[in-house]
């Protein structure tokens, strides 16, 4: 059953995070939420703290200050059950583990389920790897294309049925179809009620597949807005990125 | 623990950069293991008949033992780079971040291949021990036991998680001057310290090792993978952004906080060793063993600079003078890190005066040419990626070990030429050997 309810409950909340990335560099959120079945964009330029923010909701890097809480659950990095309701697709193809191929790497995520649900794991990572077309399941993630890694770090991330998905650059290796397939597996993630972040240097994109849109700059959410309400004041996210980022250069 | 998280921390850290991970961790465990009893086993027969004449208590006795297994494990664990494993920033490291696994889960798998290695040591120093203990007519149980102990506190002294440069570099600094100091209070020579007798200095010791096993809290506190800069390198920072053409290898040993501890290790330990020999003066007459010694040192180190360009498709080859370029300029990197770390052992040849210094000068130039040319050539073979223990240490044994064969090689003849004639020889050999692997690397790219 779908946990979508009228009123969309936050899965995901930061209050007041700090995240020291260098002497030069701090990345303070006082608020940010995500919300159920809903899909957010996160936009930003180079820079800006996009991964390093992502990488803090992941558990990854820990915040000198502030809580992040996924699904009521503090994320501080060692809380197992606030990492088991978060998916990851990074950006990065070096993230997998290149000893091991691919049907070694699902199998070692599925082995760190609870025992009860090992055999849907399975059945869900076929299944994903026929809709992604990835048939390289016996060859090695080192030995992989950059879209192949791709599509291994999609189907590690989306085989948990995640309640957050953190999504860093979905398309970028991916082919046209195989982009196409991505996108609606994300966006029926998010129709079960999964809170997806999905962060994009692609403001097309983030406007066409959001519903909202976060826009970060100088280490700090600037503007979190309804995609539509963007659109209304605005005209489009890019003539709104261009306002907020670089004070209307685009003039 | 699942069998599979174990099986990818052993295979992710012993057998990685192969296309047969698992085969790769089957040799590699085999050889160390076996290479450490083969020499364990000649050191310990030559222990075992040999009538020490040691008449000391027991404690005595165990606090020596204590103290050389320990003094062993911490150095080899070091030098292999585990504190960098140890750390998680590797790719298991990170997914071992993110994903559901409870925290003593995760710990224990960081720590898995650091306590395998742990164990290679313990296979090489338990013989030596017992050996020792039948030589001395003491127990054998409890010299296993402190012997085992003395590795195991080896590894946790390794694991104490520092980020700060400065700090890494001071470990080594602990771990040989600490060392250094329970020698010379075990063998009663430090008479400053007026409470410390020959007699309470076993005791003292022995309480003193137990510390180390507090590095397990801390490394079990430090989260895997959490591979933000918690405190820039004031190393770093100060080292010159540009430099002669010839020199960046030497400016890429420096920025790699892990050769860099290694030449600041070696240095030290040669400083020891050297001081040591000077004192009881156990050089004249043993020149040979002391150039022996510091070509197995400098091949050890030069078989390991190998790792810091990738294996395969390095920017420095394809994209700069190709592969002799590469060698060339890891010649000069190695020479230039090992007439520092070498440094000591050519003063105190010098200073014995058992041969005359064109002699020393000669015989340590060449031997120290010949012993980089082989460690390249060695490192080359290997060519450990970064971050793979596993070759790193099968890299650095076999460049130790080919250095000293040559060295038994070279110095079976008596006559100086001869010596000279065979270490020059081995240089150009080495060096187109060197050269005809990282061209076969290059070709043989992309086909099975």
């Amino acid at each position: 059953m779908s946990h979508l309810s009228r009123n969309p409950s936050p899965l995901l909340t930061v209050s007041s995070l700090v995240i020291r990335r260098s002497r030069s560099f701090t990345l303070a959120i006082p608020h940010f939420e995500l919300l159920s079945g809903k899909i957010t964009s996160l936009v930003g330029a180079n820079g800006c703290g996009k991964t390093t923010f992502l990488e803090g909701l992941t558990g990854l890097v820990t915040p000198q200050g502030g809580e992040i809480r996924i699904n009521g659950y503090v994320q501080d990095g060692r809380q197992i059950e606030a990492k088991r309701h978060v998916g990851y697709i990074p950006d990065d193809d070096s993230w997998i583990i290149p000893e091991l191929t691919a049907a070694e790497y699902f199998k070692l995520l599925i082995s760190l389920a609870p025992k009860e649900e090992e055999k849907t794991l399975e059945k869900r990572t076929t299944e994903l790897s026929s809709l992604l077309d990835f048939n390289a399941i016996d060859m090695q993630t080192g030995a992989l294309s950059h879209g192949n890694r791709k599509k291994v770090q999609i189907i590690a991330a989306l085989m948990r049925r995640p309640k957050v998905l953190i999504v860093d650059e979905l398309r970028n290796g991916l082919d046209p179809i195989v982009i196409r397939v991505a996108e609606r597996l994300v966006q029926a993630e998010a129709q079960a009620g999964t809170a997806v972040l999905a962060a994009t240097h692609d403001l097309w994109w983030a406007e066409r597949f959001s519903d909202q849109v976060a826009i970060l700059a100088d280490g700090d959410i600037v503007l979190r807005e309804k995609t539509a309400r963007i659109q209304e004041e605005w005209g489009s996210l890019e003539n709104c990125f261009l306002e907020l980022c670089a004070g209307g250069i685009h003039e | 623990m699942s069998s599979q998280l174990t099986s990818t921390s052993l295979i992710t850290s012993l057998g990685s950069g192969s296309a047969q991970p698992i085969r790769k961790l089957t040799i590699s465990l085999v050889v160390l293991t076996l290479g450490a009893l083969t020499i364990s086993s000649l050191l310990s027969r030559q222990i075992w008949e040999s009538n020490l004449g040691i008449s000391a208590p027991l404690i005595w006795i165990l606090a020596v033992i204590l103290v050389t297994s320990f003094f062993i494990s911490s150095s080899v664990l070091s030098l292999v780079r585990i504190s960098g494993i140890s750390k998680g920033s590797d790719n298991l490291g990170r997914h071992l971040a993110i994903l559901p696994v409870p925290p003593l889960t995760s710990w224990a798998i960081r720590l898995l291949p650091s306590f395998v290695l742990t164990m290679v040591i313990a296979i090489f120093c338990l013989p030596l021990s017992l050996a020792f203990a039948h030589a001395v007519t003491t127990s054998y149980l409890l010299s296993a036991s402190f012997c085992l102990y003395g590795c195991f506190a080896g590894l946790c002294f390794v694991l104490w998680p520092i980020h700060h440069t400065l700090l890494r570099m001071t470990k080594p600094l602990i771990l040989v001057g600490g060392t250094a100091i329970g020698v010379r209070l075990l063998s009663g020579e430090l008479t400053f310290w007026h409470h410390i007798s020959r007699e309470t200095a076993p005791y003292l010791l022995i309480s003193l090792l137990i510390l180390p096993i507090l590095g397990l809290i801390p490394s079990y506190l430090e989260k895997p993978g959490n591979y933000l800069p918690t405190s820039p390198s004031l190393i770093l920072i100060s080292l010159p952004k540009t430099t002669l053409q010839a020199f960046w290898y030497v400016l890429k040993i420096l920025r790699n906080r892990s050769s860099l501890t290694d030449v600041s290790f070696l240095l030290i330990a040669a400083l020891f060793l050297a001081s040591t020999a000077e004192r009881q003066s156990a050089i004249a007459g043993l020149e040979i063993i002391w150039i022996t010694i510091s070509m197995s040192a400098a091949g050890g180190l030069a078989g390991e600079l190998r790792s810091l360009v990738p294996r395969h498709k390095a920017a420095e080859v394809f994209s700069l003078a190709g592969p002799f370029f590469l060698i060339r300029s890891q010649l000069r990197g190695s020479l230039v890190a090992t007439s520092i770390t070498c440094l000591p052992f050519i003063l105190v040849l010098l200073h014995s005066g058992g041969w005359t210094p064109a002699h020393v000068i000669a015989i340590y130039l060449m031997s120290q040419l010949a012993a980089c040319s082989l460690g390249i050539a060695v490192g080359s073979l290997v060519a450990p990626p970064p971050r793979d223990v596993g070759g790193q240490l099968l890299s650095v044994s076999f460049s130790a070990t080919a250095c000293y064969l040559l060295a038994k090689g070279a110095f079976y003849f008596s006559i100086p030429v001869m010596q000279l004639a065979i270490l020059a020889t081995s240089i150009p050999l080495t060096l187109l050997a060197s050269h005809y692997i990282e061209s076969l690397r290059i070709r043989s790219y992309g086909h099975i």
